[in-house]
């Protein structure tokens, strides 16, 4: 939840310019409305009004609403020989069934891991299995992407694939 | 030489909100004889924006308004 304050620059008698900052302002409150709030409360000073300006602070960690979910796997870390006939990895994650949409990236090409997710009795696992048979598992890291949601920001975690 | 005086007058607004946590509005510089009838003008502009510190609770009306003078005396340096 972001946190709204405004500035209010004034003109004294003598040319000097002064600003009033107010804090804890309605973050729905319209431009129009602050403005006409600054004029007035100007207006009871012997200042010239000049502006406003509204400032916002935003938490980053929480922007746009969204809370960051945080995903777990079990084992994190696997040999490639394991992978041959298919390994699953449990994930885990926090927050609700929104999240529902995986996708894996590598961090070499030419892996030869056939990457995807398959849920048994509601929970999600991380599938991987050698792609084509005559060529070897190559030890990389792979990462578990989760996209945007509704309620979630994106996030990722890493599988390390040993030699 | 004698010693200076300044005096610095400060208008202080209560601002009352629905949760009773109250906040003071200071302003610099005010103008002379301000009646309550502006403050009560001002509090019609303020409903929509200001809200309270602690859960944004909405405004309600401001409960007070005072003039606060402070004299400053300059020792004279001669």
């Amino acid at each position: 939840m972001s946190k709204v304050s405004i500035q209010i620059e004034s003109t004294d008698t003598l040319g000097n310019k002064k600003q009033k900052s107010l804090t804890d302002i309605n973050p729905e409150a319209t431009s129009q409305q602050i403005k006409s709030f600054a004029q007035n409360l100007i207006l009871l000073t012997n200042q010239t009004y000049n502006a406003t300006n509204r400032i916002e602070k935003i938490n980053v960690d929480t922007e746009s609403g969204k809370a960051t979910p945080t995903l777990t796997l079990d084992p994190t870390t696997l040999p490639a020989s394991s992978i041959n006939s298919g390994s699953g990895v449990e994930i885990s994650y926090s927050g609700d069934a929104e999240l529902k949409d995986f996708f894996v990236t590598f961090s070499i090409p030419e892996t030869n891991i056939l990457a995807g997710v398959v849920t048994f009795n509601n929970v999600p696992n991380l599938w991987l299995k050698k792609g084509v048979s005559d060529i070897a598992v190559k030890p990389c890291t792979l990462t578990l992407h989760t996209p945007e949601t509704n309620n979630y920001k994106a996030a990722s975690v890493t599988f390390t694939v040993t030699a | 030489m004698a010693d200076i005086t300044k005096t610095t007058r400060q208008l202080k607004l209560l601002a009352g909100f629905s949760d009773e946590d109250d906040r003071t509005i200071t302003l610099d510089n005010p103008k002379q004889n301000i009646t309550w009838s502006q403050i009560e003008n001002l509090a019609t502009y303020a409903a929509p924006v200001l809200i309270g510190d602690k859960y944004g609770a909405s405004f309600t009306r401001f409960k007070e308004a005072k003039y606060v003078e402070g004299t400053t005396i300059y020792l004279d340096t001669d």
